[in-house]
């Protein structure tokens, strides 16, 4: 239980006329949102925001973090406004709460990635388990003999839309074939292909 | 409008008048006089020790109480300074002063023991008795505390758990030491020392936790 540095805010305060004027100003309105006063609330949660922002920024480095800090620490400000003691300077109390919400934040960004594994292409799984098996193909030789055994339009069909991965209209400009006619094309293809590796390979289908 | 501004808006909806709490030494007090109702029946319930008003002429026993005592309520002082966010966390150090006193007039009572009574001054025992009644008159306590300070659980949860759990196990083993009739120093050092450990790290491990039971959660 180390005593943590507590936020140098009071003397940093002390340096700027401003600084000690808008404290007092902060405390004021404080006091008159305990009793209820929410314009006063109002324009307490608004000025404190860039001081907040400013408290967060120096933990994290991401944008959204900040903001999600700031927001955080408005909440914890609604939350345990009861503990604020009119008779105490305000930014002290502030700046502890700001400060928590930061660490808060930063701890969890640490901890994410060690608990967490990204998602990879390999980690998608679909419902028929033929689709989840790593190997494309189990052998490509024979699927790409019995392409090149496929009528001419239908063996075009299939390498623009299947093998280049082009969309409908991008093969129907390069064939100069129909949408239709490529479609067709392809139904055939895949029809010819399933029987074509039957043949060749007896415990596909 | 952004999320943030929004935010702002709900929250001032929300804004209900709320009473300030009051100064922690405040709070301490009205803290012990609770604390005093639990432990005093406890106390009643089992009896002063016989021996009491010779007891408290003796040094040894004396000020195993004083400073059990003082341990307690700087802890509790400890701990409502330090649940009030902004204030100085050097209260967090102040516990430890009395508590070192505390260790100290324990292992003066061992020496004074040996002096008065040899190797036989050092039984050991088995006063499970001790470590069961400090452990669970801390949970009453401990309830207590935990929701006077409820509030804590958004800004320090863990250092205010771990000083709460030594104020509640060095009043216990203050209102223990009033009515047990245990002589042997060392089995005080080692029955209380090991329940007030034990309080303190159940306290400390559980901090998060124990503040999520009551009322304001984590934001």
């Amino acid at each position: 239980m180390a005593v943590s540095d507590e936020p140098k805010t009071g003397a940093a305060a002390g340096a700027s006329p401003l600084r000690v004027e808008s404290e007092r100003q902060w405390s004021e309105w404080m006091r008159a949102a305990q009793a209820g006063d929410a314009a006063c609330y109002d324009r307490l949660l608004r000025a404190v925001v860039p001081y907040v922002r400013a408290v967060a920024a120096r933990t994290v480095r991401v944008p959204d973090d900040v903001e999600d800090i700031v927001q955080e620490t408005l909440m914890t400000i609604h939350s345990i406004r009861h503990t604020y003691d009119p008779a105490r300077p305000f930014v002290p109390w502030l700046a502890a709460i700001a400060r928590r919400r930061a660490i808060d934040r930063l701890r969890r960004r640490m901890r994410g990635p060690a608990r967490e594994v990204e998602f990879q292409p390999e980690h998608e799984t679909f419902l028929a388990a033929d689709a989840n098996s790593e190997e494309p193909y189990a052998d490509p030789a024979a699927l790409a003999r019995a392409v090149a055994a496929l009528p001419a339009g239908q063996r075009q069909a299939i390498e623009l839309l299947k093998l280049k991965e082009m969309s409908l209209k991008e093969a129907s400009v390069s064939s100069g074939q129909s949408i239709t006619a490529l479609k067709v094309a392809t139904h055939r293809a895949v029809k010819r292909l399933r029987v074509l590796l039957a043949g060749s390979d007896g415990d596909e289908r | 409008m952004n999320p943030t501004e929004r935010l702002i808006a709900e929250l001032t909806q929300d804004v209900r008048p709320v009473t300030p709490l009051r100064p922690p030494a405040m709070r301490t007090l009205g803290w012990l006089a609770l604390a005093a109702l639990v432990l005093g029946a406890i106390t009643m319930a089992n009896g002063l020790r016989p021996t009491i008003a010779q007891d408290l002429q003796t040094p040894k026993y004396l000020w195993q109480l004083v400073f059990a005592f003082l341990t307690g309520i700087t802890a509790a002082f400890a701990v409502f300074a330090n649940s009030v966010p902004g204030r100085s966390r050097a209260w967090l150090w102040l516990p430890w002063i009395p508590f070192a006193g505390w260790m100290a007039s324990l292992g003066y009572g061992c020496i004074a023991d040996w002096i008065e009574f040899g190797p036989d001054g050092m039984s050991l025992g088995h006063s499970v008795g001790c470590f069961a009644t400090i452990t669970f008159s801390s949970i009453p306590l401990g309830a207590i505390l935990l929701l006077m300070v409820r509030h804590a659980g958004v800004v320090h949860p863990v250092s205010t758990a771990t000083l709460g759990g030594l104020s509640v196990a060095a009043l216990s083993a203050f209102a223990l030491t009033l009515h047990h009739d245990l002589d042997a120093t060392l089995m005080l050092l080692v029955w209380h020392m090991s329940a007030v450990g034990l309080v303190i790290l159940v306290a400390r491990r559980n901090a998060t936790r124990l503040f999520g039971m009551v009322g304001l959660k984590r934001l």
